[in-house]
């Protein structure tokens, strides 16, 4: 590991690793984004569900949790749910659970939307029919009647970014995205071996389309995983978003697709995806400021501190689970914890 | 049966693809990645490869012919003054879809069309990936058992989008499009290009074989093979090697499809498959039995790939001309 910490320090980051190393980039002095950008709410709800298991109650579990957020529009609304799933994974483990998938679905259904459209744009495999059959997603879409958009392959509006983080200036993003009334981000809870933590904000990858920028979505590498963040969920900031995270059972250490199963028996949901994430974190006993790209955008986003979010339903004491994570990201832990075993 | 084990039921198999995909065409005379998508240069690229046999299909060559004037005209009309292609018709940047043009065009008879095949191949020929910062392999140079991607980092290939790293889809195609095209790209950049293409794939191969989107390794854990990237490179370094890493990657590819995976997959698989001399009758059944189903809709890509195999498309043949001359020449 102090072979990888050396290789990035000296090459310099955010340029190395065939782009893949982005998580440390130069911080740009002053405000980095757009002033329209700006959408960090005076405080920010954020609700804690207690699910054990993945099971047919999920749908009536994520409506109750809906109907935390009566400020959620939804009612003849076009509902764009984006979960995240990104490999074949037989175990459940590195993808957004279909029953999460098939419950939310649901949920916005029965709570009036106009239509509930499920978009993923993997970032590995070009072969979504293969991803859609093996990862459970495809037998949900069939038994919804849902209708799946492939975000690497739908027609595309180059779009201004309003972060200036990275260098990237502007992204070609999908029409489904831009039409959209609501913008649901499914993630899993899971830590990640560039960035720390993937979550609601990291799961924005996905709809940067891979039929512009390939696979893997190079460009947000080079300009840096966490600037990349910042700067996607800067331009979204203006369309009416919300999160439902599924931490029923998450990934630790080398996520987000080599790492263990960590069971952690919560859903988190929210407006603020930055208070959702930073919530997130802390139940997976990580400080959430020592995220580098959460800490920047806290500063415009959203909140990050435990004064500015209002907890619904449970609290974050009683469901903490200790999550690994790989050595380079050690700084990044609440408290020093003995091993989860 | 026909020499591929081939029956009547397959052809007609193919002949309802063939269908489907005039269907698809945009009014335009491009194809977008799905149905009713804005016109892109990959997806009717490669319905112009897949339809241009179908021409002289007594059943459906008008339609075909139809179909494939359109798309001959789409593509030349885009074709940019460097010789490349954009994306789509949002998409003006050029790049890995200039490949794909390339190898469609090369495969028609008119002279003019080859002509600009050999311009998109000079194009690609010029645009390989980016290298890595000088301070980098300043850095390997010193440090060489410090790699953590544990893959040689010079090596450059070819690139999704110009300006980016190279990656094994697109490098292989590129390696397609320089043998289809040979002696007519620069010399000797083109059998620079070759070695370096394929000096890449091998270096990026999966611990188990095959190969994957381009790592084989990564946080100090071995990644696994992808079907349709290891038909690819398959497909680009060809049957004339003797290396480990193909031989690897034919059992990878044999082990990945033992069940059904996509119609992509095993069209890919039967394209691979077939350029290495392989038996495919199985595999070709089973394209027919994928097909029945019709979730999820395809994307022209698959739709393209799949009349390939079913027509017996030898997308890999140009890897034994140049390929070997070089070799000849290079001893």
């Amino acid at each position: 590991m102090a072979d990888r910490r050396e290789f990035v320090r000296v090459t310099g980051g955010a340029t190395v690793a065939l782009g893949l190393a982005g998580c440390r980039e130069q911080r740009e002095p002053g405000p980095s984004w757009d002033s329209s950008a700006y959408s960090k709410p005076d405080r920010s709800p954020v609700a804690i569900l207690a699910a054990e298991t993945y099971g047919k109650e999920l749908s009536d579990l994520v409506s109750r949790g809906l109907a935390l957020f009566p400020e959620v529009r939804i009612r003849d609304r076009r509902v764009l749910l984006k979960p995240n799933f990104v490999e074949v994974d037989q175990a459940g483990v590195i993808n957004t659970h279909p029953l999460v998938l098939h419950a939310a679905i649901e949920a916005f259904r029965r709570a009036g939307a106009a239509e509930v459209v499920v978009g993923e744009g993997p970032g590995h495999r070009r072969d979504t029919e293969y991803l859609l059959r093996e990862t459970g997603i495809g037998p949900v879409l069939r038994d919804t009647g849902a209708r799946f958009v492939d975000l690497n392959l739908d027609d595309v509006t180059r779009v201004p970014l309003l972060g200036r983080f990275g260098s990237l200036g502007s992204l070609y993003l999908p029409d489904t995205l831009l039409g959209a009334d609501l913008l649901v981000s499914l993630p899993k809870l899971k830590t990640h071996h560039w960035a720390g933590v993937t979550l609601s904000l990291k799961n924005m990858f996905g709809i940067i389309p891979g039929g512009v920028y390939g696979w893997p979505k190079n460009a947000l590498h080079m300009a840096g995983i966490g600037n990349s963040i910042l700067d996607i969920n800067a331009t979204l900031a203006r369309m009416d978003r919300f999160t439902i995270v599924d931490g029923i059972v998450g990934m630790d250490g080398n996520g987000p697709i080599q790492g263990e199963p960590r069971p952690a028996g919560v859903m988190v949901m929210g407006v603020d995806h930055v208070a959702v994430d930073a919530t997130c974190c802390r139940l997976m006993n990580i400080a959430p400021e020592r995220v580098d790209y959460l800490r920047r955008a806290s500063m415009f986003l959203g909140n990050l501190t435990t004064d500015r979010i209002d907890q619904r339903a449970e609290h974050v004491a009683g469901h903490e689970t200790v999550f690994r994570l790989i050595d380079d990201f050690a700084g990044l832990r609440t408290v020093p914890a003995a091993s989860p075993g | 049966m026909d020499s591929r084990g081939i029956c009547v039921e397959e052809n007609e198999f193919a002949h309802g693809l063939a269908r489907r995909l005039t269907e698809l065409q945009n009014a335009d005379g491009g194809w977008g990645t799905v149905e009713a998508g804005v016109s892109a240069t990959e997806p009717t690229s490669w319905a112009l490869r897949a339809l241009d046999p179908i021409v002289r299909d007594p059943e459906l060559g008008l339609s075909a012919a139809a179909a494939r004037e359109r798309a001959v005209n789409w593509l030349a009309l885009r074709q940019l003054q460097d010789g490349a292609w954009p994306g789509s018709e949002r998409v003006p940047e050029p790049g890995a879809s200039t490949g794909i043009a390339v190898l469609a065009l090369a495969a028609c008879p008119e002279p003019e069309l080859r002509d600009r095949a050999v311009a998109g191949g000079q194009w690609l020929l010029e645009h390989p990936g980016k290298r890595i910062a000088w301070r980098t392999r300043l850095w390997l140079r010193w440090n060489p058992d410090r790699n953590p991607l544990e893959m040689d980092m010079r090596l450059r290939g070819w690139p999704w989008m110009r300006g980016m790293w190279g990656w094994v889809e697109p490098t292989s195609i590129a390696l397609l499009t320089f043998r289809v095209l040979g002696e007519r790209l620069s010399q000797p950049g083109v059998s620079q290009a070759i070695d370096d293409g394929e000096s890449m794939l091998l270096d990026r191969t999966c611990p188990d074989g095959g190969w994957n989107h381009g790592l084989g390794r990564s946080h100090d854990e071995d990644l696994w093979p992808y079907p349709d990237s290891t038909a690819f490179a398959l497909l680009a370094l060809g049957p004339d090697r003797s290396d480990e890493a193909v031989d690897e990657g034919i059992t990878a590819l044999r082990r990945m499809l033992e069940s059904p995976v996509s119609r992509l997959a095993t069209a890919l698989g039967i394209l691979a498959f077939e350029s290495f001399g392989e038996n495919t009758v199985e595999l070709h059944q089973r394209l027919v039995r994928e097909w029945a189903d019709p979730f999820p809709p395809p994307t022209t890509r698959t739709l393209a790939l799949s009349l390939m195999a079913a027509r017996g498309d030898r997308l890999g043949a140009a890897v034994g001309s140049v390929g070997a001359a070089k070799r000849g020449t290079s001893g």
